[in-house]
């Protein structure tokens, strides 16, 4: 798949692809499989199935997963309207329905009975039980459940079941390589190349101060949000700290010695 | 007076040699940290530790002042070695501190892209990583360009600096590294004893491989530690001269055995007959930070070892399975070598009645009934968008509403009961090597706070629906990895548990990667959905054989590596309040805690424990 005829023949939500995950998406796609993506955050995985959903035509449910999500909100519950309850679909209800994509951002944020709904639907059933109005869902041939999950959080208590892990066809997601982040930051933003070069190689440097001075990585999408930045008009050196180093990290100290090394990375005369 | 005068002469007269300013002295421990961080942000090695450069004699060029002065030129210079990376312990080579300041910027980022793998020539490996360094940091083009101008105009400036045709070369490379007037150089007459040394670039004589080749060619230089440049100012080779080997026949040796990180004294053991190769004699060799030569050592067989010191075998505790057979990584193999390690599962000997003191007690009943409320098992919540009730009083209040005309709608009607059980099983794994012998204050050692710990956390966790097992460690070489099984999983938290905590005596070294595999074995079995392994430790990994360094920093961290695979959290306490970069390497950032003071580590642990697991 080319990336650069993608982006010009349509106003597909611009991709380039790291591997073979195109194709993944779109056999699981064909064959009714769900799909679970892996990977830090900012490194393109909603942008991904933003992208593959326009390019197979269907309409796309996304949930930010937050701990207070409960099964009901993605079913769907009864609301009381005018002294009459009414049902109303939930995204998850909806994509089913309607035969859409209902991607699951950050799966495991969402409380542990969430879970459990997707469970009958993830595997060769493909069903929506909605006990509260006593329905059965069948899902058609062209809904997909996918969803995403951040490994690298470090929380001791929160982790996917296996339960939950293994009904899924797995990809995993990293930050692109060296010459294709360059130049999704430069078809991203239209800055110039050798700035782009300077921003991903301090990224790849930063990158491997994860687990040691830092607790994240630098993300693809800070390596956007800078270049953006900077093809605004602001100061180069600036434009790192603000969307570059001031997000990673919290202590004083690291910062400066972090923008000592951007300083001596970007400050070309 | 005579003594007076001869004090301030001393002192005035060292200073005219000194072509330091002094006024404008950066100190490497102000800004250690932040060198640390842009060592590794430019790239450096992230196993590598930031350390003193040794302060040693300049063996070159020196002044007529300073042969006056007859103090030795003193001058650190930087290097980076495969176990550490050192810097000089101050710079002060220009008269302006924001200077300063930048050369030790840019030395970091200097070392970070160094290479002395060739080893063949001093002067072209600097001016490549010059080179290197300024192409792949642009920003540092002015910082440098400044720099070597300055330090230039300084160097011309020395009186006693003849402008020879080398140091006229060594200028002219500062102020342009071009690689190809290196080559064209004719290198054998050029000497790097003879060039006074240059700040700006890494030192031609590296710290480590200076060490190394003292210790096995058994040369006579001499050797000053910076760390004891003030207090002991004993020529190495002399003190080398003075100690006679030792006798198997002269008895007791009092020293104590786990300390040669900050020891220096003469400790006679011959690292070669620990294992095979010659060269982890060498690796073992550069953990120490004075190494005293002896000459004349005809044979291995009679020198004194280590395990003089043991007790004898009716003496020491009970071993009750021996013979559990674990890996080893070994980092320079990248290899996990099988069956490398046997641990031995051990009980003291003597378990003695004892009781905590009623301070402790009282805590321990305080803590108890703190996690006893955290884990109180299930709650109705109140006003849920969903849940198995209906929350009259909210829907009764909302009928009410609308009765009124109000036209906001609280679709929060539902009770929910939620449950707060979790699954988690925890093995709290000590350290119970010699070290934590050591005192902490005028009453306790660090085993004391370590027993306390054990104390607290297991009274904590008693009240709690977790399940949790607590072990001790120390090592003896890898076929003698000790462990002390003091609360299974299984058992119950009784006297038992908390009479054998008391009884246990520190011993050994710290052969962490081993336990921590054999804790994660244990841990395995449980079928609990979390499963966490906090480590207590007091210091670094190091045992008496090649264990030590980066050979055991990178064996624990493989072991904590595996642990994860396994599904397991490991996460390490430790006390250790000196600057331990290793830490972050081995376990990640997020995954260790240093308590400063020892004396708040049994009351933090149970603490720690329930905001860890939340």
């Amino acid at each position: 798949m080319d990336a650069k005829t993608m982006i010009e023949t349509s106003d597909i939500p611009m991709y380039v692809p790291q591997h073979n995950e195109v194709d993944v998406f779109q056999m699981a796609f064909e064959n009714q499989l769900p799909l679970m993506l892996k990977g830090p955050t900012g490194c393109g995985k909603t942008r991904f199935v933003t992208h593959m959903a326009e390019k197979l035509g269907r309409p796309l449910y996304t949930v930010a997963c937050h701990d207070d999500l409960t099964a009901a909100d993605l079913v769907g519950r009864y609301l009381i309207e005018g002294g009459q309850t009414v049902w109303r679909d939930g995204p998850l209800t909806r994509a089913v329905r309607e035969g859409g994509i209902c991607y699951l951002d950050e799966v495991v944020e969402a409380r542990k009975d969430t879970t459990v709904v997707i469970h009958p639907l993830s595997d060769d059933r493909r069903q929506l039980p909605i006990d509260r109005t006593g329905e059965l869902l069948q899902a058609p041939d062209d809904f997909m459940l996918v969803i995403s999950y951040n490994p690298g959080y470090q929380n001791l208590l929160k982790g996917l079941k296996p339960s939950t892990r293994q009904r899924f066809v797995s990809l995993t997601f990293d930050y692109p390589k060296s010459e294709t982040e360059q130049s999704i930051i430069s078809k991203e933003t239209g800055v110039d190349d050798f700035t782009v070069r300077q921003l991903v190689d301090l990224s790849n440097a930063l990158r491997r101060l994860k687990d040691h001075d830092l607790e994240e990585s630098v993300s693809t999408r800070l390596i956007v949000y800078t270049a953006t930045l900077i093809k605004a008009g602001m100061d180069p050196i600036q434009a790192c700290r603000a969307a570059l180093i001031e997000p990673l990290s919290d202590d004083e100290e690291v910062v400066k010695a972090l923008m000592e090394v951007v300083v001596a990375k970007l400050d070309v005369e | 007076m005579e003594e007076y005068v001869g004090q301030i002469w001393h002192k005035y007269i060292t200073k005219a040699a000194s072509l330091e300013f002094a006024e404008a002295k950066v100190e490497l421990n102000d800004i250690r940290h932040t060198l640390a961080i842009q060592f590794r942000a430019f790239g450096g090695d992230l196993a590598l530790e930031l350390k003193d450069a040794l302060n040693k004699d300049w063996e070159g060029k020196r002044s007529f002042l300073s042969k006056l002065a007859s103090s030795q030129q003193k001058m650190e210079l930087a290097s980076v070695g495969i176990n550490n990376l050192y810097l000089p312990k101050h710079i002060a080579i220009f008269p302006d501190k924001e200077l300063n300041k930048k050369t030790y910027l840019w030395l970091s980022a200097l070392l970070a892209s160094y290479e002395n793998s060739t080893g063949t020539n001093w002067l072209e490996d600097n001016v490549k990583s010059v080179n290197k360094t300024l192409s792949l940091f642009p920003g540092l083009r002015r910082t440098y360009r400044v720099l070597s101008q300055e330090h230039v105009k300084l160097r011309s400036k020395i009186k006693t600096l003849k402008q020879t045709e080398d140091e006229l070369i060594i200028q002219r490379l500062l102020l342009s590294p071009d690689i190809s007037e290196v080559s064209d150089l004719n290198l054998d007459s050029f000497n790097p004893k003879d060039i006074f040394p240059v700040p700006l670039w890494c030192d031609p004589f590296p710290a480590e491989a200076t060490r190394i080749e003292k210790k096995l060619k058994d040369t006579q230089t001499e050797s000053d530690i910076a760390k004891h440049e003030k207090a002991k100012k004993v020529d190495l080779r002399k003190k080398g001269e003075h100690v006679d080997d030792i006798d198997e026949k002269d008895g007791l040796m009092a020293f104590r055995l786990d300390s040669v990180f900050s020891w220096t004294e003469y400790i006679p053991v011959d690292r070669t007959a620990d294992e095979e190769n010659e060269d982890q004699a060498a690796l073992a060799a550069e953990d120490i930070d004075q190494i005293s030569v002896v000459r004349g050592s005809e044979t291995t067989a009679g020198k004194l070892k280590f395990d003089l010191d043991l007790p004898g075998s009716d003496q020491d505790d009970i071993t009750i399975n021996e013979g559990i057979k674990l890996p080893e990584w070994d980092y320079r193999k990248s290899a996990l070598q099988k069956d490398f390690c046997r641990l031995h599962t051990m009980q003291p000997r003597k378990v003695e009645k004892h009781e905590f003191s009623p301070k402790l007690r009282e805590k321990a009943k305080r803590l108890k009934a703190q996690f006893e409320f955290l884990v109180m098992q299930k709650q109705w919540l109140k006003g849920q968008p969903d849940g198995s009730e209906i929350d009259l009083e909210r829907f009764i209040l909302r009928q009410a509403d609308e009765l009124n005309g109000q036209v906001k709608q609280d679709s929060n009607l539902y009770l929910e009961l939620r449950q707060n059980s979790r699954s988690l099983s925890c093995l709290l794994l000590a350290d119970l090597s010699l070290s934590t012998d050591s005192y902490v204050n005028n009453e306790s050692k660090i085993i004391d706070m370590i027993k306390d710990s054990l104390y607290l956390f297991s009274e904590s966790l008693s009240a709690t629906q977790d399940r949790f097992a607590i072990g001790g460690f120390s090592s003896k070489r890898r076929d003698m990895v000790r462990y002390y099984p003091i609360k299974s999983f299984d058992e119950k938290q009784s006297k038992t548990t908390l009479d054998k905590i008391s009884s246990l005596t520190p011993g050994y070294y710290t052969r962490m990667g081993a336990a921590i595999r054999h804790a994660a074995n244990q841990l395995e079995k449980e079928s609990t959905e979390t499963k966490l392994l906090l480590l207590l430790s007091d210091g670094k990994p190091n045992d008496i054989d090649l264990y030590e360094g980066r050979y055991g920093i990178e064996d624990t961290k493989h072991a904590v590596r595996e642990a994860f695979t396994k599904g397991i959290r490991v996460f390490c306490v430790t006390i250790d309040d000196e600057d331990n970069n290793y830490l972050p390497y081995i376990f990640g950032s997020a995954n260790y805690i240093k308590i400063k003071r020892a004396t708040e580590l049994p009351e933090k642990l149970p603490k720690l424990y329930s905001l860890l697991t939340k």
